[in-house]
């Protein structure tokens, strides 16, 4: 589970192969305005995809 | 503001009464179908004595985050389900809602004039800014009920659950106050 604006995570997470599974819309409150709060999944195949790739 | 807030269409919303919530529990958990459809644990019978305990203790911990109520229809009186809101954050203004009708009374409109009274609580009494719920990829007749309510899919955790060898997805769904203001015109 990852707020949007934590945008060095969201990319992270990609580098790893997760993928976005569900966004929360307009989850969180900060600083005065609504952000999304999105989850990432990453299946065991395609963790062994991404390893051999 | 000259609405009943605890009652609808065909049930209405009741506070949790312990001798009665056994009863119920105790007749759902019977059906293994119930408890597939509730949760992800594996289903298990329960001794009467052992659902009062669960019961009253979670009464007795004083909630304020937990909003319990047991459904009663209105023509009959039956109890037939609970719901509960759980708000996760206040800060953030966000809930999980769940429910669970009992089996007989699925699938006839009970459990979406439930939901429509719990988030009616929810956006105009507790002032939340959206409510979200978890659901069962092969549980189609609860999802055909949420998206009556007005919820929208907001994503799946992919293979979440496994049930006879075979992984399901675990449905998101949420709905945010202007939506439910335009879905039910303000009421």
């Amino acid at each position: 589970m990852v707020p949007e604006y934590n945008t060095a995570a969201l990319s992270l997470l990609k580098k790893f192969g997760f993928v976005e599974e569900v966004r929360r819309r307009q989850a969180l409150t900060r600083d005065g305005r609504r952000w999304d709060l999105v989850y990432f999944g990453l299946l065991n195949e395609e963790w062994r995809a991404g390893r051999s790739a | 503001m000259n609405h009943d807030l605890f009652c609808g269409e065909k049930v209405r919303l009741v506070a949790i009464d312990s001798d009665q919530m056994t009863g119920l529990f105790s007749q759902a958990f019977r059906d293994s179908e119930f408890s597939r459809l509730l949760d992800t644990g594996p289903a298990r019978l329960y001794s009467s004595k052992a659902h009062r305990k669960f019961i009253e203790e979670e009464l007795a911990a004083d909630k304020p985050n937990l909003f319990p109520f047991m459904i009663r229809t209105i023509q009959g009186d039956q109890l037939i389900g609970e719901i509960d809101l759980h708000v996760t954050e206040w800060t953030h203004r966000d809930a999980f809602v769940g429910i669970g009708i009992v089996n007989g009374y699925q699938g006839r409109g009970y459990g979406t004039d439930a939901m429509r009274l719990v988030l009616r609580y929810a956006f105009t009494e507790l002032n939340l800014a959206r409510v979200t719920l978890n659901v069962f990829e092969y549980n189609p007749r609860a999802i055909r009920s949420y998206e009556k309510a007005g919820f929208k899919v907001e994503g799946r955790q992919r293979g979440f659950i496994n049930r006879e060898g075979k992984r399901y997805n675990l449905i998101y769904m949420g709905i945010l106050y202007d939506e439910w203001m335009e879905h039910n015109n303000g009421r």
